[in-house]
């Protein structure tokens, strides 16, 4: 969900990183009385540029430049922007953008801008990892805000023109014009398709329907798409605004174990979601092996068959994964799923040889980067299984490794690797990775996974 | 026959580097032509020792000049009396004095008269590794079979093994004075040998009994068997010092072993445990195949491993 671009000057990696991928969606300008604006895109529409024109006009003294310092020495560290929701100073943004803070509040501080050049102070009043949204407040606020369109996601149609704006690159606030495209198919987390160029730096900001009203909050590009942008829906902030207004503002020092429960919470529901998803049968030569129904799964199949010098044995693999994941930190990313077949037929090895090609093919991957920081080394176990009920499945080698979570307690990335044990010259190679996930969940969804597992004898 | 004097120079081992016999029951050591015998020592004077027949048995030795001082172990002498078991130095030269009545150790019995015929042994030795060598590599050939891949492999275990015998060669031929070429040869190849069924059993055992571990830890094996294989190089060196050799060894061993283990040890280095997971055809399957319910109950008590891992992680911090 960060979006790359080899063209930007090496001091954008930063905010490449934190904020680049996240642009906001429509809002809701309040100004609903504007009736030049509404008759723009529909009944009569007016040159594009105009409405844009105004649009911005209206929304720049709402908008926000969000800063994260260093607190010691004041530079720096990320950018992202923001836009103010209520008279009383309250704003959206991305969780992505403050993340830095919400992990480490005594190393930064948060900071805002206006598009008039002022300065202030920004307090953190709740996040929500799920969504990637924040509420923050100004400690010396504007009165103007916008307001979130009323109206449902169902009632967009695809096509009407969606405008975003943020402050990209740090380069000054902007305007992008765009089009509304509908919620991202197959994706677990909603998100809106945005046809426009969100930037680095323009993640927390509006984007709005002609009127002005906030339809979502941008947040994302796809690397190696091209003005393929995401949204995230304008009702989740809604909802994280009302939370926020009602409880208390959280302590610096509870904040990461808010992120943990949080995190915890909405794996929780992925794995939930995941079990009552259900399996089915994929055909591989004589095994039958579980591919999850769920349409957030995007499977990837290859053969080695075109391989040079001709292979010895035919390898096919089917790679699924989830379009789940989730942002925590600029290093940490967690919530995908991966569940990969690869079924293996000898054509002229003997069963040694055969078993060298299964071992080479079976390796665990493990995601993320910065593994010491956030991980404990992980631990295996292996041994020879088979299905509890007598004939249901081939007898597999197994091995299964686990890791836990050094910040956030109760959660562990799991991994397993299974080769089929029943056949000399033939094979299933499967491969299961969950992050994130509990680990009576790890077990329970595991289980479930291979118990799936059957073969023609 | 006449009296002799021998006169042994010897190395700083013990051994015997070269021998003189001289007639007659005096005699001159130095680095002039003047002297029966005559060493060329640059630190040892022309004439240096003067060696006459004790009395009392033994040798009375004495220096030939202000130069010629000479030394039994730290001590510098002018005049000594010496036995056969003396070593004395001059210069950097250690020499020792006997005559024909010095004891020698009595004979040792030979078994039997067969010829020792090394290269026969060791042309077996050879195509021992070889095979071993060329099966585990065919075994793990799952691409195109080629060659070049068997030759290149067979050179480079070659190249290592006569790199490796000809350092102990020279080492041999430094310390003993003989370089024992196939001594230190057929030492190394049934090292080769043990190394390639150590591994193809080690591999064959974690996969068969289902555990890692006995191929994740292989390497302690072969640190014992390299320090076991220096010790048998050392042993045919000189076998003096069997004991002081075996405990350097075994420091050294423990050494490697602590060096590789440290980080599987250390929990913190989460690079350091690649789990291996060897795989055989399923015959060689020996462990029992559990049911899923209880794979999946032991798989439970890795859980209480993972939270003392992040509660020692916690607490380091």
């Amino acid at each position: 969900m960060i979006v790359g671009n080899m063209v930007f000057a090496p001091r954008f990696v930063l905010v490449l990183l934190l904020a680049v991928a996240l642009l906001c969606r429509g809002e809701p300008a309040a100004a609903q009385g504007n009736p030049p604006v509404r008759e723009t895109p529909r009944a009569a529409p007016l040159p594009v540029s105009s409405t844009a024109e105004h649009i911005f006009e209206e929304a720049r003294g709402k908008l926000l430049q969000i800063r994260t310092e260093l607190a010691a020495s004041g530079h720096q560290t990320s950018l992202g922007s923001a836009f103010l929701v209520t008279d009383n100073g309250i704003a959206i943004t991305n969780y992505h953008v403050v993340s830095q803070y919400v992990l480490e509040p005594n190393l930064y501080r948060l900071h805002y801008f206006t598009a008039a050049g002022e300065r202030g102070d920004l307090q953190l009043l709740g996040f929500d990892v799920a969504d990637d949204l924040a509420v923050v407040r100004l400690d010396n606020p504007p009165k103007d805000h916008f307001n979130f369109d009323a109206r449902k996601l169902e009632e967009l149609t695809k096509g009407e023109r969606l405008y975003a704006m943020g402050n990209p690159l740090d380069i000054g606030f902007a305007i992008v014009e765009g089009t509304y495209n509908g919620l991202v198919e197959r994706s677990y987390t909603p998100r809106i398709h945005f046809s426009g160029a969100l930037n680095p730096g323009m993640s927390g900001g509006p984007a709005v329907a002609p009127d002005g009203a906030v339809i979502g909050v941008n947040v994302a590009t796809r690397l190696g798409g091209s003005l393929v942008s995401f949204l995230v829906p304008a009702g989740y902030a809604v909802a994280l605004l009302a939370e926020a207004q009602q409880h208390e503002p959280p302590a610096p020092s509870a904040l990461r174990a808010e992120l943990g429960r949080q995190i915890a919470a909405r794996q929780a529901t992925l794995y939930a979601a995941l079990a009552a998803g259900g399996y089915r049968g994929a055909h591989f030569g004589p095994y039958i092996a579980a591919e999850s129904k769920l349409d957030w799964f995007t499977c990837w199949s290859q053969t080695n068959a075109e391989q040079v010098p001709k292979p010895r044995a035919a390898v096919e693999t089917t790679n699924c994964s989830s379009d789940s994941d989730l942002f925590v930190a600029d290093d940490l990313s967690v919530g995908r799923l991966t569940i990969a077949h690869s079924y293996a037929r000898s054509t002229d090895l003997n069963a040694f040889q055969f078993a060298a090609l299964l071992q080479q093919q079976d390796r665990l991957a493990w995601n993320g980067f910065a593994r010491e920081k956030w991980y404990t080394a992980q631990r295996c176990d292996q041994g020879f299984t088979v299905a509890t009920e007598p004939d249901q499945g081939p007898p597999v080698h197994a091995l299964w490794c686990a890791r836990a979570y050094k910040s956030f307690d109760a959660l562990y990335d799991v991994a397993v690797t299974s080769v089929t044990e029943d056949r000399k010259a033939e094979a299933l190679i499967s491969r299961f990775s969950l992050q994130a996930v509990s680990y009576e969940t790890a077990i329970a969804t595991i289980r479930q996974f291979f118990e799936a597992l059957r073969w023609q004898k | 026959m006449a009296e002799v004097i021998w006169v042994e120079i010897v190395t700083r081992h013990g051994q015997v580097s070269a021998r003189f016999p001289c007639p007659g029951s005096e005699l001159r050591i130095g680095r002039s032509y003047r002297n029966d015998i005559v060493l060329d020592d640059p630190a040892v004077a022309p004439e240096h020792l003067y060696v006459t027949r004790a009395e009392e048995g033994g040798f009375l030795v004495e220096a030939a000049g202000d130069a010629g001082a000479f030394a039994i172990g730290r001590e510098a002498r002018n005049r000594s009396l010496v036995d056969g078991d003396t070593v004395l130095r001059i210069g950097h030269t250690l020499l020792r004095i006997r005559d024909a009545s010095y004891p020698v150790a009595p004979v040792a019995i030979v078994q039997g008269f067969a010829v020792y015929r090394p290269w026969f042994v060791l042309a077996g030795l050879i195509a021992a590794v070889a095979t071993l060598h060329g099966v585990s590599v065919w075994l793990g050939d799952f691409i195109e079979p080629r060659a070049s891949r068997y030759l290149t492999s067979t050179a480079l275990l070659a190249g290592g093994t006569l790199f490796w015998v000809a350092l102990w060669a020279v080492f041999s031929r430094i310390f003993s004075g003989a370089a024992r070429f196939a001594r230190h040869l057929s030492i190394a190849l049934v090292a080769a040998v043990a190394y390639l069924i150590y591994v193809a059993l080690s591999n064959g055992l974690a996969f068969s009994l289902a555990t890692g571990a006995i191929a994740t830890y292989a390497f302690v094996g072969l640190w014992l068997l390299l320090g076991a294989v220096c010790f048998v190089h050392l042993q045919a060196i000189s076998p003096a010092r069997p004991v002081v050799k075996a405990a350097i060894l075994i420091v050294f061993a423990a050494s490697g072993i602590a060096v590789q283990l440290s980080p599987v040890l250390d929990q913190r280095n989460v690079f350091a445990i690649e789990p291996v997971h060897p795989l055989l055809p399923p015959a060689f399957r020996l462990a029992r195949v559990q049911t899923a319910d209880d794979f999946f109950t032991r798989l439970d008590t890795l859980k209480d491993k993972l939270d003392a891992d992040r509660t020692a992680d916690a607490a380091a911090r």
